[in-house]
């Protein structure tokens, strides 16, 4: 098809596509939407519910009708609306939603049941049997009703998110965006300008007016090129603002690559947050239709949208043309079909009195309307109230126009009724946000032009800014009158909401059976649902529930819209937060060393800890870790233990702080000791546990577990800053700052005595246990020492400063060799934290007690401490409540598994008789056995009974001994050798 | 008894990479002091800062001074960053080595803030964001310290232990920008 010459295209630009497979071509500067006009293709999809044949209705964002699944393979992009859609060379594009092919559609069998269909049909139709509905009905009707599809793979291109500021944002680069943007910028204000087609101008350049004394597309285009050549200013075309938040803060969506074949590695679309002190909306409106019998095929458009396709794109949607009309604009389509050669058979005008000027070769029917059409695949013929038809292949309606107001409602504002455009203009815009031109019902360009000036220099002005003297561009304001008309009644099925196959006896009936509030319309009818969220349809539609209520427009109001404008898709609110980018990844220093020792990791918070460190010849984890623990026993191992909080506290008052904030005494801790401490919740709830360290009078250095570093160090602040705000006290996290290393086992001072510098003495007299040191090591290295064991043997943990921590373990390696020292990971340090009976975070779960742990004695009623009062409390304290212990199976060749819970032998596994559960269980290769710790009922009282350990995931049964928590060293003699 | 020797490594291995005209270094011999102001020690904090010939920095604010500059991080704490130098002894006041703590890498080029747009919330604009002005924010979840050491040229501050994944979003940054 030939292309008008004075298009907004690039002629000499061809571009090559396909269409369900069919090739064609286009130009730079097309949507797919003009460049499948131009081929000839006025079929583009299938109805939502009816599967009825439908063409392209719109020219922009609010397209009901022409969605297709962009691209192939994992890049498959469903519901992409082809009148948005840039086109690009290679572009692929399938219609969507039919069984067979788009010409032979089976689905539209539908439409023969279309009686049984209506509104609200699935809520009654598909009862009985009840069970049916999730695994029989539901899927049927989704696989009947809908939109595209999903590829089902991962999509594989990149999104990202950027943040932006800015004085004054304008949304929308029509005549009144562009006249606000050119005062803004003028002024010397942060200005971006936001829009969402790639070609800046709205319907400047879809109708041509005069602007300036020139056509207003190239008006439009010099405005552009001035605005883009200020430093102050930002340009960010493709980008729809989709919502607006609090503090001036705007959700922005930019295809940033969508127009390109394959994104390169570049992110495809970008999520601006956008930072504005204020800004103007302009973001013009939206033509809406007229329900008349069968106004759905292809070939009946907005009128509007045909002059975007004629003027912009240099395409005729048809090419015998009516023009139906309750208002001056859409005589305007008809004059530009007109100049342009396209047959103009009728201007139909619901007015009586027909107010224009006739178009040569087009009759004048005024008073009337369009009561039906026919043609299956393409609109061949209308007939009118008064009976009389017309063959035509294309009919432009319009049935108003209904500002944009959108972004208005996003804090709740509630658009008001203008009776004079027949639409609702905004009524309590966000703060900051002020709209002009035809979103705030101005419609002219000349009006819009100056509307946005207006508001420009207005807020430039409040912002500190010397307004520019520069007066709005000279232009007419179009005639623009209306005299509202909603529908044809009486006839066939009229359409008001096309994506969701909503007619207008659906609202009549939705309404009979009782949804009479908008709201409830909606939601029984799908009116206003889906991708389009209603642009085109939510006037007519309440207009039409109106005039069945008896009441008015605005006595039946409207819904109101939240973010998203438009749809934004998944990808781009995820942004870079996928694979790697998900969350970061915290190594600990020996990371690069465990790797190279045959390490597996485990991810622990955001941190990668070694679980175990793998061996020729081993078959399993289990070969691994029972090694590691055996080697530790029996010699020495090490393990990096540097993800354990380390928060450094300073100051004058350190010792109370530290004696308040744990609930057990640290007043008389000496200088070069340390201690084991738990640390309460206000409520009395055990929170934490670690060890702390006395390194000089005022100066302590506090532990805590891999999981609570945050929280213990929040915890910290806010006691200091809130609690104890006249204490002279400092913390600080050095967590990342020291490397720390587990050196365990009998042979571990023996290891240590190699690296540590003289005159140290780590003898057990001079360096006994929860002994602390601040020393050197390797000829002057800073360090520091600490005499503690989770492991249950002789042990020490060495810290040295972060950056020589991967060469530390090779060190230590180095020097223990000749005791056969062995690398154990998180697993080894597992099984024996249980022999030893230490809890971790499975037992400080956030629910149990100091006295639940067995630790009771330490929250001291001796001194004041967090949560020391509330732990008091009766029900913290039941005689029957849950108690620490440790289990172990009856027959020693069993597996037990973590979560598990306790049942009386002979009992039934039901929640009334539940005892408790087991929290950590790991296999002991010291006993041979599977072993465990958990909560019992009165569990210290119960040690040496027998009960059952019921798993009803993994469904086992397995009678268990309870026992002491403490399966090796009881007395603690080997910690202390 | 045999010598063993530790070999200190920085977090990216003295990282230096260009891309879209923008040049990300590591600097490994940054040497950082974390000074807290002990309760009602202003004047000896002050008194301290003079000797190294600064007064001290509001939260947000930095000096340079030679190879050391203060910066400030909160109403009672500092930062003191010495390059290539050693950090002073303090007593006065609170102090904690965080050298090992951090991951500092330097940022200099024609589009650096084109990058850091997709990176930080905050209004860099020249503006608002000036020369030896210091913010605090999230780089993806990360802790960031940012010293704006000229008008195309940052330094940035975040977790060694995390270095990789921060130096990772700079990247990916970078080349979304190329």
């Amino acid at each position: 098809m030939s292309r008008f010459d004075h298009a907004l295209i690039d002629h000499s630009k061809t571009f090559a596509f396909t269409f369900n497979g069919r090739e064609m071509q286009g130009h730079a500067g097309d949507t797919l939407a003009s460049a499948l006009m131009a081929n000839g293709q006025k079929l583009v999809g299938r109805s939502f519910k009816y599967h009825r044949p439908r063409g392209i209705f719109s020219a922009g964002p609010e397209e009901p009708n022409a969605l297709v699944e962009l691209r192939e393979g994992p890049l498959q992009e469903p519901n992409t609306r082809a009148t948005v859609t840039e086109l690009y060379d290679g572009l692929v594009a399938k219609s969507q939603n039919h069984m067979g092919s788009l010409d032979y559609d089976l689905l539209a069998l539908n439409d023969l049941f279309a009686p049984f269909l209506s509104a609200g049909f699935y809520y009654k139709t598909f009862m009985w049997p009840k069970s049916f509905w999730e695994k029989v009905y539901e899927p049927a009707i989704r696989r009947a009703a809908g939109l595209g599809a999903l590829s089902g793979l991962s999509d594989p291109d990149e999104y990202d998110k950027g943040y932006r500021h800015c004085d004054v944002l304008v949304i929308g680069a029509g005549p009144s965006g562009l006249s606000a943007a050119l005062a803004a910028g003028r002024a010397g204000a942060r200005l971006i300008l936001a829009d969402d087609d790639f070609l800046m101008g709205g319907r400047l350049n879809a109708d041509r007016p005069e602007v300036g004394g020139k056509d207003g597309a190239d008006w439009a285009a010099e405005a552009v090129t001035e605005l883009d050549a200020m430093p102050n200013v930002t340009l960010m075309p493709r980008t729809t603002v989709f919502g607006v938040y609090d503090g001036g803060v705007y959700g922005a969506v930019e295809k940033h690559t969508d127009h390109w074949v394959t994104s390169a590695a570049k992110p495809r679309q970008i999520l601006w947050r956008i930072t504005a002190k204020r800004a103007i909306l302009a973001a013009g409106a939206t033509e809406r239709s007229i329900a008349f019998g069968n106004n759905d095929r292809p070939g009946v458009m907005l009128s509007g949208a045909v002059r975007t396709y004629v003027n912009r794109f240099g395409v005729a949607p048809g090419e015998t043309a009516a023009v139906l009309t309750n208002n001056d604009t859409g005589w305007q389509t008809a004059r530009d079909l007109a100049a342009h050669g396209v047959t103009v058979a009728a201007v139909i005008d619901t007015r009586a009195d027909a107010p224009l000027e006739a178009i040569d070769g087009a009759a004048v029917i005024a008073g009337q309307a369009v009561a039906d059409t026919r043609g299956r695949k393409g609109i061949k013929e209308i007939t009118l109230t008064n009976g009389q038809t017309l063959d035509v292949d294309l009919l432009a309606v319009s049935g108003g126009w209904s500002p944009n107001v959108h972004l208005t409602c996003h804090h709740r504002g509630k658009p008001i009724w203008k009776n004079e455009i027949a639409g609702f203009i905004p009524n309590g815009p966000p703060p900051g946000l002020s709209p002009v031109g035809a979103t705030a019902g101005d419609f002219g360009v000349s009006t819009c032009l100056k509307s946005g000036r207006s508001a420009a220099n207005v807020i430039v002005k409040e912002l500190g800014f010397t307004p520019s003297k520069a007066g709005a561009a000279k232009a007419e304001d179009e005639p623009t009158n209306i005299s509202a008309f909603w529908h044809v009644g009486g006839g066939p099925r009229a359409w008001v909401d096309l994506q969701n196959d909503v007619t207008a006896k659906d609202v009549k009936q939705s309404h009979q059976e009782g949804f009479r509030s908008v709201e409830h319309l909606k939601r029984y009818s799908t009116l206003g649902m889906a991708t389009d969220q209603g642009k085109t349809s939510n006037v007519l539609g309440l207009a039409i529930l109106a005039e069945v209520s008896g009441k008015t427009i605005p006595e039946t109001g409207t819904t109101i819209f939240r973010p998203p404008y438009t749809p934004v898709p998944i990808g781009a609110f995820a942004g870079r937060a996928k694979g790697k980018h998900y969350k970061p990844t915290r190594l600990p220093p020996s990371h690069a060393w465990a790797e190279r020792n045959g390490a597996s990791f485990t991810e622990a918070g955001l941190w990668m800890r070694a679980e175990w460190f793998a061996r020729e010849g081993e078959q399993g984890w289990r070969d691994s870790v029972d090694r590691e623990v055996l080697a530790v026993r029996n010699s020495v191992g090490i393990c990096d233990v540097t993800t354990l909080g380390k928060i450094d506290i300073q100051g004058r008052n350190a010792t109370d702080f530290v004696n308040f904030v744990y609930s057990n005494g640290f007043a008389k801790l000496p200088v070069g000791k340390v201690r084991y401490g738990i640390m309460l919740r206000e409520d009395g709830i055990v929170m934490d546990d670690g060890t702390t360290a006395r390194l000089a009078e005022n100066h302590y250095v506090m532990t805590t577990t891999t999981a609570n570093a945050g929280n213990v160090m929040r915890h910290l602040e806010f006691v200091r800053q809130c609690l104890k705000p006249d204490w002279d006290v400092h913390v600080i996290s050095v967590t990342d700052g020291w490397c720390q290393a587990a050196v365990a086992g009998p042979r571990s001072r023996d290891l240590l005595a190699k690296i540590v510098d003289a005159p140290f003495d780590i003898s057990n007299e001079a360096f006994p246990f929860m002994a602390c040191a601040e020393l050197t090591v390797c000829g002057g290295v800073p360090a520091r020492l600490f005499r503690i064991s989770f492991s249950g043997e002789l042990a020490y943990e060495l810290a040295v400063p972060a950056r020589y921590g991967e060469s530390l373990f090779d060190v230590l390696m180095e020097a223990g060799s000749e005791f056969g020292v062995t690398p154990y990971g998180l697993e080894a340090l597992s099984a024996m934290r249980i022999e030893k009976g230490h809890p971790v975070a499975n037992e400080l779960t956030g629910q149990t007690t100091a006295r639940d742990l067995g630790l009771g004695r330490m929250v001291s009623d001796k001194k004041d401490s967090i949560g020391a009062v509330l732990s008091r409390r009766e029900g913290l304290n039941l005689e029957d409540g849950y108690k620490l212990v440790g289990f172990k199976p009856l027959d020693t060749d069993e597996k037990l598994s973590a979560g598990a819970h306790f049942i009386e032998v002979g009992a039934d596994y039901t929640l009334e008789n539940d005892l408790g559960w087991m929290s950590s269980v790991g296999y002991s290769p010291s006993l041979s056995t599977h072993i465990g710790l958990g909560f019992l009922k009165r569990g210290d009282a119960r040690i040496g009974d027998v009960v059952r350990s019921v798993d009803g995931v993994r469904e086992t049964d397995i009678k268990v001994e309870i026992c002491s928590p403490h399966f090796i060293d009881p007395e603690g003699d080997l910690l202390r050798g | 008894m045999a010598n063993f020797e530790l070999v200190e490594k920085a977090p990216l291995g003295n990282y230096v990479r260009s891309i879209a005209g923008v040049t990300i270094t590591e600097v490994p011999d940054l040497n950082i002091l974390s000074i807290a102001t002990p309760l009602g020690g202003e004047a000896k904090r002050d008194a301290a800062l003079k000797k190294l010939g600064f007064d001290p920095a509001t939260p947000g604010t930095s000096f340079a001074k030679g190879n050391l500059r203060l910066v400030g991080m909160a109403s009672d704490q500092h930062f003191l960053l010495a390059e290539n130098g050693e950090l002073p002894n303090l007593p006065d006041v609170y102090t904690t080595d965080q050298t090992h703590n951090w991951v500092a890498i330097r940022a200099e080029g024609e589009n650096l803030w084109l990058a850091m747009e997709r990176l930080c919330m905050l209004d860099l604009h020249p503006d608002v964001c000036s020369k030896d002005d210091a913010l605090r924010f999230d780089i993806e979840t990360m802790y960031t310290v940012m010293v704006k050491e000229d008008a195309k040229k940052i330094l940035l501050l975040a977790a060694s232990s995390s270095a990789g994944s921060f130096l990772h979003a700079l990247e990916t940054s970078l080349i979304a920008i190329a």
